[in-house]
């Protein structure tokens, strides 16, 4: 208890709507028994406050106040109002309690106790309400339940079971309704204009809209069991297929396409992947093709030498690449065996012109920096590697090399 | 008749399977009997007719004669089927796990994929059961992490027609009524080979033992 909070906007409206039931004890109670409600003596101020607190309801425009069904239902609790409880319980009983209190308000009527004839029309008309609104409950938490899928139950079998209690309940409602007799009802009211708004355009109004309701409820059920069973088929059917093919991993089921009759599941046709082309045989159209051909951007013809070029160099094989290799850096050393031959500095581009070796220069000149790179430090002392190069551009210092000489030194000195 | 259809018969001829989820409006055409009829006339020369799952959620395309080279490629078919079936079934179960749902994937289910994800990390028992799937031959994914598998999972379902990606760069994912079609043949698989399934939730001590 001490974690509520009394200042919360619910307590509050809570005491204060309990309070005005005890207010109004008198009227309210008054009101239960049957007596009409004296609008103006009770006063607008107190019936507003009444209505808003969902106390007292008005059906129609023309009838009174009259107790909401909670607080009817709860005055029944209260004072342990049997014979009540069981007119709310039944249909039956209701339209007993109508041909109880339409022979009494005949009976008044034919003595000219006309007094008495409202009184009992007051209180007839309540049972007229007490039923309605107590249909309307009734169909309003069937709505309730249907409308989240029976989400206050977790497992399937459950929300089915509670789907049958609530068909169950519909059909109860429904044989009840069909308890009310119209024809016998109309018979009762006669010539009594008062009757026959009571029990036959109100009434009759009522039941027919509860009718339909059920019938709609009854619909929804229906489908949502429908739903739900397939749900339960679908669950069982993934769980024991799954364990059957674990106890049974060989399993081979039988070759259904091969059976004189194939059914629709097996019988997926193969993909078929649609183009089009030109139809060159249509003489009318080609004056169009002519034109998108003429449209058409030229195939430029370095891309099919490039395609033609390429194709070799990436059908050779890595031995091939290899022995190439290898002949490239024999030649190089080659190279390099010369100017130490010749004691003198020597262009290695004219070098690969006089040797005529059919290496591309840039690749020559490459490998001959490579070799010259991978000597050890005291073989590169040997030797003096000049770069002729100059800049790319005027604003470009990228260097380009454009031939290198090879010089050999002799004790480390440049000659 | 058949020009406003262009396109779905396309889908229809590449092997699709057309649902409410995966086209809703060629779904609605084909409900129209006859739209259908059309459709098959269309198809006649082509061998081909529409055929759809017992409840017609799904429709697609079968062969209108069957010949013995058709029948191999439905056989060849039918086993490509059933080598994707345990690993969908698995799948199934997973997803029903993951996502705490009491029911076995259907139709219209939205899956996210990242949320997806970060529940199977934080489960050791499901971590275990999306890496076991993700190497089936149905999935292979190469993938060591959950993020990685379960992309690779969806990305196979999605290529089946099992999901629909309403966006590309989005990672919701919806379930298409090819589902449906799996889960019918399953059951006449089942009727077929007269599979008994045990009603019992809980196998029994005798079930252990055995």
């Amino acid at each position: 208890m001490s974690t509520l909070d009394y200042h919360s906007e619910a307590v509050k409206q809570g005491i204060e709507r309990l309070k005005l039931l005890g207010k109004h004890s008198d009227v309210l109670m008054q009101n239960y028994y049957g007596v009409a409600l004296d609008e103006v003596a009770v006063g607008a101020r107190a019936i507003n406050q009444l209505l808003d607190a969902h106390i007292l309801w008005r059906p129609d425009e023309e009838s009174g106040l009259k107790l909401s069904d909670p607080v009817r239902e709860m005055i029944v609790h209260l004072i342990a109002d049997e014979q009540r409880r069981k007119v709310n319980a039944d249909i039956a009983d209701f339209l007993v309690n109508i041909r109880r209190l339409v022979g009494k308000i005949n009976e008044a009527e034919q003595k000219g106790n006309y007094q008495g004839s409202v009184y009992l029309q007051t209180q007839l008309t309540q049972e007229v309400d007490d039923l309605n609104s107590r249909i309307a409950t009734g169909i309003d938490s069937l709505w309730n339940r249907l409308n989240n899928d029976f989400a206050f139950v977790n497992t399937v079998q459950e929300k089915i079971d509670e789907n049958e209690k609530a068909h169950n309940e519909v059909l109860r409602w429904l044989d009840g309704l069909e308890l009310i007799n119209f024809a016998e009802l109309i018979a009762f009211a006669g010539s009594n204009g008062g009757l026959r708004h009571i029990l036959v355009r109100q009434l009759q109004g009522q039941v027919s809209g509860h009718f339909s309701s059920l019938r709609e409820v009854q619909s929804r059920l229906n489908e949502l069991m429908a739903r739900f069973r397939q749900q339960q088929a679908r669950n069982l059917l993934v769980r024991g297929m799954l364990q059957f093919f674990q106890q049974k991993p060989n399993f081979q089921p039988a070759d259904y396409a091969q059976r004189s009759q194939v059914v629709d599941l097996l019988n997926q046709a193969a993909p078929l992947q649609p183009s089009v082309s030109i139809a060159l045989d249509r003489q009318r159209d080609s004056q169009d093709m002519q034109q998108i051909l003429a449209q058409l951007p030229a195939r430029q013809q370095q891309d099919a030498d490039a395609l033609d070029i390429a194709q070799p160099v990436t059908r050779q094989d890595e031995a091939m690449v290899l022995a190439k290799r290898r002949a490239l850096h024999e030649d190089v050393v080659s190279f390099y065996l010369y100017v130490l031959d010749q004691q003198q500095q020597q262009s290695a581009l004219e070098y690969l012109l006089s040797t005529e070796l059919s290496w591309d220069p840039e690749i020559w000149l490459y490998q001959v920096i490579a070799e010259f790179q991978g000597l050890s430090i005291a073989e590169k002392q040997a030797f003096h590697l000049q770069y002729t190069q100059h800049k790319a551009g005027p604003f470009n210092d990228l260097q380009i090399i454009a031939d290198v000489q090879l010089q050999v030194l002799s004790q480390g000195m440049r000659a | 008749m058949m020009m406003q259809h262009s396109y779905l018969l396309e889908q229809l001829l590449a092997g699709g399977f057309i649902c409410e989820v995966t086209d809703s409006e060629a779904f609605r055409q084909l409900n129209n009997e006859d739209t259908r009829a059309a459709f098959d006339q269309y198809l006649r020369p082509l061998n081909r007719r529409l055929a759809s799952n017992p409840e017609g959620s799904v429709w697609f395309l079968a062969w209108r004669e069957l010949t013995q080279p058709l029948r191999e490629q439905l056989s060849q078919q039918f086993k490509d089927t059933l080598d994707s079936l345990i690993p969908m079934l698995k799948l199934l179960q997973l997803a029903q796990e993951t996502l705490g749902h009491e029911n076995v994937l259907t139709a219209n289910d939205i899956l996210n994929r990242h949320e997806m994800a970060a529940r199977i990390e934080n489960n050791p028992s499901l971590r275990e059961q999306l890496h076991g799937l993700a190497q089936t031959r149905f999935f292979q994914s190469q993938s060591e992490d959950v993020a990685g598998q379960l992309k690779q999972v969806f990305e196979r379902l999605r290529s089946h027609g099992y999901l629909h990606q309403p966006h590309k760069d989005r990672h919701h994912y919806l379930v298409t009524g090819k589902i449906d079609y799996l889960i019918d043949l399953t059951r006449f698989i089942r009727e077929e080979e007269n599979i008994q399934i045990e009603e019992e939730r809980v196998p029994n001590q005798e079930d252990l033992l055995a």
